[in-house]
């Protein structure tokens, strides 16, 4: 048997099974979903067709238009929150804790809430916030307020906490790993050299975690404009994402075949946007060695 | 531990896994999944049944009949629905509903007859499709220890005065009192023009900024009213606001004056029900005298049969107008839309608006 | 690929910082600024954990301050709930089908796409990594579509399914961070010495990235234990916990949830836990 077939049928009886499963699976449910995109609604059900009515109606009804400006808007505005409130927690845990059980612990405190279930996260958020919630209760026992404050629950700003908050993890993750990398002896230089702490900070910290705050907003921008569940608990009467247009599509709107070309929409947004950061990331990235 | 037994492991948890996954699959004699409301099968009144016929019921919760609909267009498999009468004939029309055979049926001859006559119930044909379970009003309800005024009119909603302080249900069903306040109530809810559709529809998102937000289920919707987030909303007439009143909320029902909407539900089997045996024992047990006042007197509902005088007081009874079916006849009641793809496309651009 | 593995990678922090600094600085007072910003920041992450785990023990049924007393029934009450409880069956099993069929299909996968060349690997890389890379909920309507294509009921099965191909990306996305440094030298003495493939794999390969793929199945259980968006379009009538959570929150049956989800919350730290613990243990060099 000539090498060449061996290392052949090796290839195959290792990769059988997975190849099965992703061409099987993934790239057709891929392919369903794209073709259904061309289908036509006919409440309630919908025919085989091929036409591009759905992406017509997408681009040119306001709702879609208006839903996917809301989405975007929200989703910065909470990656942009989650970004102010987690940076300064890891560049404290990277650069000021000098102990290493402590930078441990630290580490896995960030990481913990990562893991702990999303649906209860949002809805915490809801208890928290509510006209009779935690947070109103608190502010009337204290007496630092004489009535509940409304504007807390059920509006835009609310959702861009509960989503930032859910998004924190993932945007510190990988901003922890770049702070990570950057060499003491850097930044000792450009204190050596006469720099201020503000100006080292600015022009050699932040310079060289730039691919981490890239990845860091990519990763949460693509879980705060994919949920669905913040707008539900917390958000109020306009604050439908995409997602829960989708929701909807599929839901009781009974239009699968325009939920199905959102979602290739989507699709197509999301594979440009990682592959922009990828190409983002390198980019920025510095060579220290 | 040597490598064998832990091969051995490995394939037992795969033969729980496959042998767990088929179990699932094949659905359990003796069980009935019912996709329903929250008031139609609660523990507290058919407990006893279950546990004298052996059929186990496996409720699964909606907020709207559209979740109805879409959940079993997706194919998920339940054994009986309880949509409303506006909803029955779309999913008999989508092909996923069994004629009910009413020579197993002991109750339905003894139900109001408008109501077993009811285009939703029984088609022109004479085939009964779905079986009436209850029925009432889409009223109006308002906190009096929050409200200074007396209410009778659904312009409330579009009072500035309670900014923050309304809810509405999240279903299609809102464009109908909207319209019979923008065209009068001769107008047909059913059947509007797209030049009234965006009216309606214009109304109601110029309504969004008095709105705190959307109501889906009624226990949320409780809860929403007990923790002083809202004080004026339309309701389920009878259930929300019964239980309001049990926690100490004085909250009330109206009928605004633009006239209400009435509603009535009924059990459908579906295609895919399996063991009907107890199928049929559930729809006999659910139009009985027992089962009927099980569920009204948990519900607030008015039953559709008008046995439920033997469980009833005289104020129960008359409150829910148990004693005169024609009531029904005096809400608007629903039927299925002219276009429903078209009022749920237009209940969804007023829900994506800013 | 950075992308995916430091969404999924549960590592520690880099040796390179953990060095002992060299002298010790006074604390300035940027430093103090620094300190309690981020102690702001770790208030705010577990603000609403705790605020989650205080009032599952509250009498009150309102989640509103002042505490009103201590209680255990709203644990009571969710554990006598059989619909919960078989809806924790449910999740328990999705999981362990979840770890079974990710490893079937994800350790043979990463070892293709590491060790092979062939044509549209490219192309298979991102199809394999964009499960995870890309919002649960797309994944969920793609197979939505799919099974209903096929007419396929929906159920435990398709849950499996779905969570089966999301939790295989995560376990090749792990193992790809491992592979990339491990000596192939250790396999070829292996061959040398006479052994099968099957048998350098089982010998020498599989105990050098046994923590690697310990990691990722803790990761699959608790990713699993946790999903929604993916599972809400695909479980037909059968409810994980994630899912009779959710129902329970829609219909604002409140305290209970409390309780429950504060159980949830402690299982999911006790197994983030536990793995960082066995990640960090040891090194897998030999």
């Amino acid at each position: 048997m000539s090498r060449r077939l061996r290392t052949a049928l090796d290839f195959f009886a290792v990769f059988s099974l997975p190849a099965l499963w992703w061409g099987g699976i993934v790239l057709g449910s891929l392919g369903v979903m794209a073709s259904m995109s061309f289908w036509t609604q006919e409440f309630p059900t919908f025919r085989p067709d091929f036409q591009f009515g759905n992406y017509e109606e997408l681009l040119t009804n306001n709702q879609y238009v208006v839903v996917i400006a809301r989405s975007v808007r929200i989703a910065l505005m909470s990656c942009l929150f989650s970004f102010l409130i987690g940076f300064p927690l890891v560049y404290f845990i990277v650069f000021k804790v000098e102990s290493r059980a402590v930078k441990l612990l630290l580490y896995m405190g960030m990481l913990i809430p990562l893991w702990v279930s999303y649906v209860l996260r949002s809805y915490t958020w809801k208890t928290i916030l509510g006209t009779e919630g935690v947070l109103n209760s608190a502010l009337l026992w204290l007496g630092i307020v004489d009535e509940p404050v409304m504007f807390f629950l059920y509006n835009q700003y609310a959702m861009v906490i509960t989503i930032g908050y859910i998004c924190m993890p993932l945007m510190m993750l990988p901003i922890y790993s770049s702070l990570d990398k950057i060499p003491r002896s850097l930044i000792e230089a450009s204190r050596d050299l006469g720099a201020n702490s503000f100006h080292t900070f600015l022009n050699v910290t932040l310079r060289l975690a730039i691919p981490g705050i890239i990845a860091g907003w990519t990763l949460a921008f693509c879980l705060a404009v994919g949920d669905f569940v913040s707008p539900i608990l917390v958000g109020g009467p306009s604050a439908n994402m995409i997602a829960n247009v989708v929701l909807t599509q599929y839901g009781m709107a009974l239009n699968w075949p325009l939920g199905a070309a959102i979602t290739v929409v989507l699709l197509v947004i999301f594979v440009i946007l990682l592959s922009a950061s990828n190409q983002a990331e390198r980019v920025g990235k510095v060579n220290i060695e | 531990m040597s490598r064998n037994t832990k091969l051995k492991q490995l394939a037992a948890a795969c033969a729980l896994g496959a042998a767990t996954s088929l179990a699932a699959v094949q659905a359990n004699a003796g069980e009935l999944s019912l996709l329903t409301w929250v008031s139609y099968a609660d523990e507290s009144f058919t407990a006893d049944w279950q546990e004298a016929t052996g059929c186990e019921l496996k409720p699964t919760l909606v907020g709207s009949n559209d979740e109805i609909i879409a959940k079993i267009a997706a194919g998920d498999r339940y054994d009986l629905v309880s949509p409303s009468v506006d909803t029955t004939t779309i999913l008999w029309k989508l092909g996923k509903i069994a004629p009910i055979d009413t020579g197993k049926l002991e109750h339905f001859q003894n139900l109001y007859e408008n109501l077993q006559n009811n285009p939703g119930i029984t088609l022109e044909d004479g085939t009964v499709i779905a079986q009436p379970n209850a029925w009432g009003s889409i009223p109006m309800m308002y906190r009096t220890d929050k409200v200074d005024e007396e209410l009778d009119s659904i312009a409330v909603i579009f009072d500035e005065k309670y900014a923050g302080r309304i809810s509405l249900w999240d279903d299609k069903s809102n464009i109908y009192p909207v319209a019979r306040y923008l065209f009068g109530t001769d107008v047909n809810v059913f059947d509007l023009s797209d030049e009234q559709l965006a009216e309606v529809q214009q109304k109601l998102i110029e309504q969004k900024k008095l709105l705190r937000t959307y109501w889906s289920q009624a226990g949320d919707h409780i809860n929403l009213a007990a923790n002083g987030e809202i004080w004026i909303s339309n309701t389920w007439g009878g259930y929300q606001v019964a239980e309001l009143q049990a926690k100490g909320i004085p909250m009330v029902e109206y009928l605004p004056k633009e006239l209400a909407d009435g509603w009535m539900d009924g059990w459908q089997i579906t295609t895919d029900a399996q063991d009907m045996e107890c199928v049929y024992q559930w729809l006999n047990f659910a139009a009985s005298p027992e089962g009927q006042c099980g569920m009204s007197l948990f519900s607030g509902f008015s039953a559709a049969s008008p046995l439920v005088e033997s469980c009833m007081s005289e104020e129960e009874f008359t409150g829910r107008h148990q004693h005169q079916p024609e009531y029904i006849d005096s809400l608007v009641l629903w039927r299925e839309p002219a276009r429903p793809a078209k009022m749920i496309e237009v209940w969804n651009a007023v829900k994506a608006a800013e | 690929m950075a992308l995916v593995s430091t969404m999924t990678g549960v590592s520690v922090p880099g040796a390179r910082s953990i060095l002992p600094e060299r002298r010790k600085k006074p604390t300035s007072a940027t430093t103090s600024f620094v300190m309690i910003l981020a102690c702001c920041s770790l208030v705010f992450l577990y603000l609403p954990l705790i605020v989650l785990m205080v009032f599952s023990f509250n009498t009150n049924d309102l989640t509103v301050f002042p505490l009103t007393g201590f209680t255990f029934s709203w644990y009571e009450k969710a554990f006598q709930n059989a619909f919960m409880m078989e809806a924790l069956f449910n999740s328990i099993v999705v999981a362990f089908a979840a770890v079974i069929i990710a490893n079937a299909v994800g350790i043979p996968t990463a070892f293709a796409l590491m060790r092979w060349d062939f044509p549209g690997k490219v192309a298979l890389q991102r199809i394999v990594l964009m499960p995870i890379s890309l919002p649960a909920l797309t994944l969920g309507i793609c197979l939505l579509n799919y099974f209903t294509f096929w007419g396929v009921s929906l159920g435990l099965h398709t849950i499996m399914i779905g969570h089966g191909t999301l939790m295989s990306s995560i376990v090749v996305a792990n193992l790809f961070a491992r592979l990339t440094y491990f000596d192939r030298r250790i396999e070829e003495a292996s061959a040398d010495l006479g052994a099968t493939p099957l048998e350098t794999f089982w010998y020498v390969t599989l105990p050098n990235i046994r923590t690697t793929l310990i990691g990722s199945c803790m990761i699959i259980l608790i990713v699993s234990f946790d999903e929604l968006a993916l599972t809400y379009f695909i479980n037909g009538n059968t409810n994980t916990l994630p899912m009779y959570i959710w129902s329970m929150m829609r219909q604002g049956i409140t305290p209970e949830i409390n309780a429950i989800g504060s159980c949830v919350i402690f299982a999911s730290m006790l197994i983030v836990g536990v793995s960082i613990y066995i990640l960090s243990r040891k090194p897998e060099i030999r």
